[in-house]
């Protein structure tokens, strides 16, 4: 992951997952409750942009 | 496209139009496929395949990482799609006007599903059923309207994630709303003959009147 925008690599990985469970969602193989959703959503947002915000601290 | 920070940006490479092409890709095999009834595809599982592509791209394409739009693209799909799941949207159906009048128990469809639009099933003329006659439909994002016979015993029950609910006698809006209602109706009711509706729509209005 050398040089890759790490707010780019959580964001990605957090589409990715999010992608998956709607998906999943979307067959009826899993309910998601939206009070664990939406918290999910917020911590992978703060996450990607602590990510950003450390890079940039960095350079 | 040479510009003055061209020396110091870092490269960027086709990523905007890999994911473009391959959503493009992916939303005509799916659309294609459902056209001739191989797969089922709901308007929902080609968003949620769409953030998918976009988070790869994100992961794999190099350079994609330093495209905004490519983030601010996947943002959207992705509050779209929870936002469709917490006001429990059902992406069902296609997207536009549908309309549906039967007018025999034997034209009547179990269930009648619109992803966003408006869907009018109109069962004013449909002959009094014998027994329990049970329908669903749903709206994603838009207007259901359903009309009842005036002379059959109407058991319906609505949902709407954020908007108006009329049932029948019933009026309410806001979000998270929920009602049922019985109705009996005129002389040519069949005793133990019921119109059993099940109806919601997520963001929008769902509209249930004797017609």
């Amino acid at each position: 992951m050398t040089g890759r925008d790490p707010t780019a690599v959580v964001a990605g990985l957090l589409f990715v997952v999010l992608g998956v469970l709607l998906l999943l969602e979307a067959f009826d193989v899993l309910d998601l409750r939206p009070s664990v959703l939406i918290p999910a959503l917020f911590i992978g947002l703060g996450v990607a942009v602590l990510a950003g915000a450390a890079r940039r601290t960095k350079t | 496209m040479s510009g003055p920070n061209s020396a110091t940006a870092p490269p960027r490479g086709p990523a905007v139009g890999l994911v473009l092409g391959g959503l493009l890709v992916l939303a005509g095999v799916g659309w294609l496929l459902d056209s001739l009834d191989v797969v089922d595809l709901s308007l929902a599982v080609l968003l949620a395949g769409a953030l998918i592509v976009v988070g790869l791209a994100l992961l794999v394409v190099p350079g994609a990482g330093g495209n905004t739009g490519l983030i601010v693209g996947g943002a959207l799909l992705t509050l779209g799609l929870v936002g469709a799941s917490a006001f429990d949207v059902d992406l069902k159906g296609g997207i536009g006007d549908r309309s549906f009048r039967p007018v025999s128990l034997r034209a009547l469809q179990d269930e009648y599903h619109l992803a966003v639009g408006e869907l009018t099933v109109d069962l004013s003329q449909l002959p009094p059923p014998r027994g329990v006659v049970r329908v669903v439909a749903t709206v994603g994002v838009g207007q259901l309207v359903i009309r009842v016979p005036v002379d059959v015993e109407v058991m319906a029950g609505g949902r709407v994630g954020l908007g108006q609910l009329r049932l029948l006698d019933e009026w309410r809006d806001g979000f998270g709303l929920e009602a049922e209602t019985v109705r009996r109706f005129g002389p040519r009711r069949v005793p133990g003959g019921v119109l059993h509706l099940e109806a919601s729509v997520g963001v929008g209005e769902l509209t249930v009147e004797a017609g």
